[in-house]
């Protein structure tokens, strides 16, 4: 990537197209179109294909890369946005190249591989927002952390609380070959709910615009984690130490 | 090796101010202060679990298990979710002191 001088440019990372993606995407990019910010580079990351079979929690009208016919249908609808699409999973071969320093990033994964992953390389950095979503059947939780000039705002998304993050058992899709599975064959084993993806996303959102504007007020951010419970209605934020 | 840019990130046109909070360390509402304050002051104990707490009088001296399976449904604690006090991870033998903060940490939502 060329060098920018004096750049003033608002890099956002969405990584994962999928059921919290799709929610996140739309309201994202038009609140980003709007907004006034100079300059909006929006970089989706996914290596996963649209297949007819995700219909059910998915937005798209084409089957194919999911990151590329994303970033084609916003592109039609956010003009003033530049976004670039990257067809592939995050993983150790490309993620120094894909997250860095400066980026605002959105984790919708479906796996602690990745987190883990994503968690490790904000570490790396000095200036980063990582707003990470994950949800079960009915439930789910919303973790965020900044880094600011090296120091550590709140907490990674790898941290003492999450263990199954910090060491995690699952795969990374990337790291399947024969035994690739999508979306919709694990959700054969894991179903989802849309609401419920819907809820993340709309969490992720809010947690954007807090971090955002306390940072332009000069404020600290006083949460970092934030949980939501459907089945009893609620949601509440947590601070981390 | 990745280019390092300027910190911080991407700034607005200049057509708004900075507005600058009155304590820079403020992290608590009023609300939460007053009752930070009155926790500490009867010894009560908090005890979390993902989007639901509750604050105690009854719990100095209760093992972190008991507690555990005393609120279990109306808290909708995992069996697998574990406990931390003041921010460190206790074993479930752990018994709570006056002014604890007990939060029953459920593993993050896995898929997206």
């Amino acid at each position: 990537m060329a060098k920018k001088k004096n750049s003033n440019i608002l890099k956002v990372k969405i990584i994962g197209c999928g059921g919290i993606g799709c929610c996140l995407l739309d309201p994202l990019c038009r609140y980003l179109n709007y907004s006034e910010y100079p300059n909006i580079e929006v970089s989706l990351i996914d290596g996963d294909t649209y297949e007819e079979r995700n219909k059910e929690r998915q937005i798209f009208q084409v089957a194919g890369p999911k990151a590329t016919i994303t970033a084609e249908r916003l592109r039609q609808d956010f003009q003033r946005l530049n976004f670039w699409d990257h067809p592939v999973y995050l993983g150790e071969h490309n993620q120094i190249t894909m997250l860095r320093d400066g980026d605002i990033i959105f984790s919708c994964v479906d796996n602690h591989k990745t987190r883990k992953l994503i968690s490790d390389r904000a570490e790396e950095l000095d200036n980063v927002v990582v707003i990470s979503g994950g949800n079960d059947f009915e439930d789910g939780n919303v973790q965020v952390h900044i880094k600011e000039n090296g120091q550590d705002i709140t907490l990674p998304i790898a941290n003492k609380y999450h263990p199954e993050i910090v060491n995690p058992t699952d795969k990374n899709p990337g790291d399947y070959d024969e035994e690739r599975m999508g979306c919709q064959e694990m959700a054969a084993v894991t179903p989802q709910l849309l609401i419920m993806n819907n809820i993340i996303a709309a969490h992720m959102l809010s947690t954007f615009y807090g971090v955002l504007k306390k940072y332009h007020e000069k404020k600290p951010t006083d949460f970092s984690e934030w949980y939501i419970d459907i089945r009893d209605g609620q949601s509440k934020s947590r601070s981390r130490i | 090796m990745a280019q390092k840019q300027a910190g911080g990130f991407a700034n607005k046109k200049k057509s708004e101010s900075n507005i600058v909070g009155s304590t820079p360390n403020e992290v608590l509402s009023a609300q939460e202060a007053i009752q930070k304050l009155d926790q500490a002051a009867s010894g009560q104990i908090k005890v979390i679990h993902g989007s639901a707490d509750g604050v105690f009088d009854n719990l100095v001296g209760v093992q972190v298990s008991t507690v555990r399976n005393s609120l279990v449904n109306a808290f909708n604690i995992p069996a697998d979710a574990t406990c931390f006090i003041n921010g460190e991870q206790v074993s479930e033998d752990y018994v709570l002191q006056a002014s604890q903060v007990c939060e029953f940490v459920k593993k993050s939502g896995i898929k997206g």
